[in-house]
């Protein structure tokens, strides 16, 4: 069953970036991402990467979060610009922000490399969390509209 | 584990860099030049905190990295991090 208040979680496309050489701009397909560790909530923006198979790749801001907290596990991940990668996983309570409102959607891993090279400045949301949704592109409209469970 | 004073020559330029490395991550000279050594010499303990990518951005004196996947590019609005009143 999906819930009917979710219809209106709508969040913008956003565009940028025109290369000198061809006319070519990045799409983001993103939403707000609220994440609860111990006595800490961070809030920011999340890009949604289907081809991330787990589930909150974090930026340095989510990886303090964490500090002095053990991880549940340590997993590999193929990476396509450095092959087999470690990474610690942890565990957080995570919410949507949409219009002042935070909306629970339960647990999730996030995947903290264990080499700094492989720490990144955005935080992407991968398949792990992506597949518990419906999620509506609607690349007309510019518009991404998650539908929760 | 037990220490022992030693003296050694080091170039100015490097005591330099090592003195602000030092300070940015919190430990004394000393501390800093430990833990440099045993880490080139693969003799390092099990990481002194967790996340382990965040004690060794502390150990090198980096806690900024850019992004891999979108070098050039940031999505505009930055991460907020609070505190919760659970009362």
């Amino acid at each position: 069953m999906w819930k009917k208040w979710t219809e209106n979680s709508i969040y913008y496309y956003i565009e940028d970036g025109f290369y000198w050489t061809v006319l070519r701009y990045w799409i983001f397909l993103w939403f707000t991402l609220v994440l609860e560790v111990g006595e800490f909530r961070a809030r920011g923006p999340a890009i949604l990467d289907t081809g991330f198979d787990g589930g909150v790749y974090p930026n340095i801001d989510i990886v303090k979060l964490f500090e002095g907290i053990k991880p549940i596990k340590t997993v590999e991940f193929e990476n396509p610009l450095f092959q087999r990668s470690e990474f610690e996983v942890y565990v957080a309570n995570a919410y949507l922000y949409y219009r002042g409102e935070y909306v629970p959607i339960g647990d999730v891993n996030v995947y903290i490399p264990v080499e700094p090279e492989l720490l990144g400045e955005e935080v992407i949301i991968g398949r792990e969390v992506i597949n518990r949704w419906r999620v509506v592109l609607d690349s007309e409209a510019k518009v991404l509209r998650v539908l929760l469970r | 584990m037990v220490s022992r004073k030693v003296s050694i020559s080091l170039p100015e330029r490097l005591l330099k860099i090592i003195d602000r490395n030092a300070k940015n991550v919190g430990l004394s000279r000393s501390e800093y030049i430990a833990r440099i050594l045993e880490e080139k010499l693969g003799t390092a303990e099990e990481p002194k905190m967790y996340p382990t990518v965040l004690w060794k951005l502390r150990m090198s004196g980096f806690l900024k990295v850019r992004s891999p996947r979108y070098p050039s590019k940031r999505i505009k609005g930055r991460w907020i991090v609070e505190k919760v009143d659970r009362k």
